[in-house]
C-alpha cells in the first residue's frame, strides 16, 4: 500500500495529474473532516480543503518520503491553513453555534446518537479543547491516524501525543459532565 | 464512560465532503498547471562541454592563423611612415620659428628708426648723459651728509 502511494507521488511529481487525482480521492474526505471540525463552517471548510490540495499539487516536488505517508504532509498543510484561517478571521464562528440541522443537511452527517450524549455535546466539548488537544482527538479518533503519524504531523514525540490525548479525553469528559 | 466517549467521537468520521464540491474542486486543482521540476540531465552537461570546446578551438584558430605575425613596432612600413611624418613635423616647426623671428627683427628695426619712442630718442639720451656726473668719483652732497653723521 505504501509502495503504491510512493509510486503515485513519484508520478505526480513528474506532472501526472491522474496520479495526483488518485491521491486527492483518497485523502480529501479525511482532510475535509479535519478542517470542518476545526473551522465549523461548511463553506470555509470547502475553501480550505481546496486550498490544501491546490498547495499540495503546486508544491509536490518539495515532498520527500521520510517513512511517513503522504497524508502526514497534507495534514501539516491543512493544519497551517486552519491556523492562518483563524488568524485572519475577525469573527470566529464556533462549531457549537452552527445548527445541527445545517451540518446534517450540508455535510450529510449520519451520526449514531447515544442516549446520553448527542452530537451537539461532543462538538461543543471539542471546541473547548486547546488546539493541540483538538488536533489529536480528531486525527486519532475521527480520522484514525496512528500516534506516529500524528507525532510527525504536529512535530511532537509519540509520548507527548499520548499525554495530550489522555488530557484531551479527560477534558472532554469534564466538559460533557458540566453541560 | 471513556469507551462510550470514544465511540461518540468516532461517529464524527461519517462527516464527508459534498460530492459536487469534491468533483468541482478536483477538476480545478488538476486543471492548474503543474510546475515541473527543472531536471538538468547528464547529456546536457556533455553537450555544453562540447560546445565550449569547439568555441575555444575556433578562437585559437583565428588567433593563430588569421592575424599578422609581425609586431606593429617592428613593421617596416609603419616605421617608414612614422619617420616621414617626423621630417614633416620638423620642417613645419622651423618655418614657424623663422616666421616669428622675422616679425621680431622687423618690429625692432621699426622702433629704432622711430625717434618718437621715448627710450630710443637720441636727444633725450644725450641730455641725460650730461646731467649724470659719471666722470666724478665723489659726490659733494654725499660727503656732507657723511660728515654730519660722523660729527
Amino acid at each position: 500500500m505504501r509502495e503504491e502511494e510512493k509510486e503515485l507521488v513519484k508520478k505526480a511529481q513528474k506532472g501526472d495529474s491522474g496520479a495526483f487525482g488518485n491521491l486527492y480521492d483518497k485523502y480529501l474526505p479525511g482532510i475535509y473532516r479535519f478542517v470542518i471540525l476545526k473551522v465549523g463552517h461548511r463553506a470555509d471548510a470547502e475553501d480550505l480543503s481546496h486550498q490544501v490540495f491546490m498547495n499540495a499539487w503546486q508544491n509536490i516536488n518539495k515532498f520527500e518520503f521520510q517513512g511517513f505517508p503522504f497524508s502526514s504532509w497534507l495534514y501539516r498543510i491543512a493544519s497551517n491553513a486552519v491556523i492562518d484561517f483563524w488568524r485572519t478571521k475577525k469573527n470566529p464562528l464556533s462549531i457549537d453555534l452552527i445548527p445541527e440541522d445545517s451540518l446534517k443537511d450540508d455535510s450529510k452527517i449520519e451520526l449514531a446518537l447515544d442516549n446520553k450524549m448527542g452530537v451537539e455535546t461532543i462538538k461543543s466539548a471539542l471546541t473547548k479543547l486547546e488546539g493541540d488537544q483538538q488536533d489529536i482527538i480528531i486525527m486519532k479518533f475521527v480520522n484514525e491516524l496512528s500516534n506516529k503519524e500524528i507525532a510527525e504531523i504536529l512535530n511532537k514525540t509519540e509520548g507527548a501525543v499520548r499525554v495530550i490525548q489522555h488530557r484531551a479525553l479527560k477534558q472532554l469528559k469534564k466538559h460533557i459532565n458540566f453541560s | 464512560m471513556e469507551d462510550t466517549l470514544i465511540k461518540q467521537i468516532r461517529g464524527l468520521s461519517k462527516i464527508g465532503p459534498d460530492p459536487s464540491f469534491a468533483r468541482k474542486s478536483r477538476s480545478l486543482v488538476l486543471g492548474f498547471e503543474h510546475p515541473k521540476r527543472a531536471y538538468m540531465p547528464v547529456w546536457s552537461f556533455a553537450l555544453s562541454g562540447i560546445a565550449l570546446f569547439c568555441l575555444v578551438v575556433l578562437a585559437s584558430y583565428y588567433m593563430v592563423f588569421k592575424t599578422s605575425p609581425v609586431y606593429a613596432s617592428l613593421n617596416s612600413e609603419n616605421i617608414n611612415q612614422e619617420f616621414n611624418d617626423l621630417g614633416i613635423n620638423i620642417q613645419l616647426q622651423e618655418i614657424s620659428y623663422q616666421q616669428n623671428n622675422n616679425q621680431a627683427i622687423s618690429s625692432a628695426l621699426r622702433e629704432i628708426k622711430d625717434s618718437k619712442i621715448k627710450h630710443l630718442n637720441s636727444s633725450l639720451l644725450e641730455s641725460e648723459d650730461k646731467e649724470m656726473n659719471v666722470g666724478d668719483a665723489t659726490n659733494a652732497d654725499i660727503d656732507d651728509l657723511l660728515n654730519d653723521v660722523l660729527n
